[in-house]
């Protein structure tokens, strides 16, 4: 049997040698917590070559040239993930994306190019659409002028040049077209419009939509309690301080929407006005002045 | 001796294990997957060089030859919130000069100089939407009519759809000044009598 003293020595011995393994682990996971700069780079280049939307993107072509561009530099990322110093492995990481973007600009130009050539057309028509309808109401309004009416003249020549070009698969040409006649609606609307002040009145048609408005304007100041107090509130005194106001704004709401169940909507904006009111409070009780 | 050797390396072995457990801890923290949005970091991480900033990769060839944005904004005007520079100003005193169009360097931008106020309930100001200083930034077809379409009374715009991402905050709060910065937008004061029947 062994003595006290002797088993102690051990139990420490034990101890000790658990902590140096511990110590080692520990400063492995570090290692690769703090982030080895050629672990996190071959990351990244392993992001980019195999996720990335221009990877994706060139997996999905059929342009030969760019497939085998990326197979290249797949082939030199392995090389840098399999070792070597810390230089070569920087510099084959470096080539493979350079190589990758190469790749990726070989698609651009073919069928991915095409689709996005067509996106952006649609994109700039359906901007072109929403600029005319305005450009009409403003005419409406205000009455065509003699350069309106050139203008529009102009705008609707190109546009339906762009139209026919587009249908014969002309891109380049149509969008040509297409955004001469944007640009020129942007003028005539800027030339008509400049120099003005438009109100949108606050009016609503029934009780019911001035309550969904009110709805709303609670909603958002509750919002606005988490966002603009949300350190404030780990304070238990703040807390305390604003604690009877959310009180008095829950029952507020939960009387407002009593009320809007029984068809009773000017009582149910009434309450809703309350209920938002004492948010205004808690929000400036807490030190955060807002307006309203 | 023997046990009072072993007793002192384990507690510098525990001590130093502790050590480690720190340092772990707080180099995880860094690695915050939500500390995407430079508009929300504390005032000693703001406007970090690139290599620093979390966007870039620092160990690409070309991010330590960017220009760091401290270096870059020194003599611009300041604001209050995002990256501290109050860009509209620096336009209007022509400190800069953004390019309207990448590939054409003598293309002017179609600024449009129209105020579009949006009345609002209560006390709280009215909303004074200015076209001029988005235009000067912006293409009617960013917003038009994707976001926004343009035509009276067709946009339901709420603070609450605001809050979550939708109308104006597609890009308030993420590239441009936050709504928490209320006055900003909320600039048009109503009449005194219809301030004091307000709720």
């Amino acid at each position: 049997m062994r003595s006290k003293p002797m088993m102690l020595s051990a139990m420490a011995t034990r101890v000790a040698l658990l902590v140096t393994t511990l110590f080692f682990l520990a400063a492995a996971s570090a290692a690769t917590a703090s982030g080895d700069p050629l672990a996190k780079r071959l990351a990244m280049v392993h992001t980019l070559l195999f996720e990335s939307s221009a990877a994706k993107q060139i997996e999905g072509s059929d342009t030969e040239a760019a497939l085998a561009k990326r197979r290249e530099a797949i082939s030199l990322y392995e090389t840098a993930a399999a070792g070597g110093s810390m230089e070569t492995r920087q510099a084959q990481l470096n080539q493979a994306v350079a190589m990758l973007y190469e790749a990726v600009g070989l698609v651009s130009d073919g069928a991915g190019g095409e689709q996005k050539a067509r996106r952006d057309f649609e994109n700039r028509q359906s901007s072109l659409q929403a600029l005319l309808s305005a450009h009409e109401r403003i005419m409406k309004e205000k009455g065509k002028s003699q350069l309106h009416t050139l203008l529009l003249a102009e705008i609707e020549e190109d546009s339906e040049m762009a139209e026919a070009l587009l249908a014969e698969g002309q891109f380049v040409e149509a969008r040509v077209h297409l955004d001469r006649a944007y640009e020129v609606t942007m003028l005539s609307v800027e030339h008509a419009r400049t120099g003005e002040t438009l109100t949108r009145e606050l009016k609503f048609d029934t009780p019911k939509d001035e309550y969904a408005y009110e709805l709303d304007r609670n909603d958002t100041h509750r919002m606005l309690v988490k966002m603009l107090l949300k350190e404030k509130l780990e304070s238990q005194s703040t807390q305390n301080r604003i604690a009877g106001f959310m009180e008095a704004a829950d029952s507020y709401r939960d009387m407002a929407l009593q009320h809007a169940d029984a068809g009773d909507f000017i009582e149910a904006i009434d309450a809703l006005e309350l209920s938002t009111n004492e948010l205004v409070k808690a929000i400036r009780g807490a030190g955060v002045y807002i307006p309203g | 001796m023997k046990p009072y050797f072993a007793r002192m390396l384990a507690v510098a072995g525990a001590l130093v294990a502790g050590f480690l457990v720190v340092v772990m801890h707080s180099a995880m923290a860094d690695e915050n997957p939500n500390a995407f949005n430079r508009l929300m970091r504390p005032a000693s991480e703001r406007n970090a060089p690139p290599e620093a900033d979390g966007i870039h990769d620092p160990t690409a060839d070309g991010t330590l030859m960017l220009q760091p944005p401290r270096e870059a904004f020194s003599n611009l005007p300041k604001s209050r919130s995002g990256n501290y520079v109050d860009w509209n100003r620096a336009i209007d005193d022509m400190l800069i000069a953004p390019r309207s169009d990448i590939r054409n360097a003598d293309m002017n931008a179609v600024v449009l100089d129209l105020n579009i106020v949006r009345e609002v309930k209560g006390s709280m100001p009215d909303v004074v939407y200015p076209h001029k200083q988005h235009t000067q930034w912006l293409d009617c077809s960013n917003c038009h009519p994707a976001i926004f379409i343009p035509m009276k009374g067709a946009n339901q715009i709420s603070m609450a759809s605001i809050l979550m991402g939708e109308k104006c905050g597609v890009c308030h709060g993420k590239v441009a000044f936050p709504v928490s910065e209320c006055r900003r937008c909320h600039s048009k004061a109503k009449p005194v009598d219809q301030n004091q029947s307000g709720s």
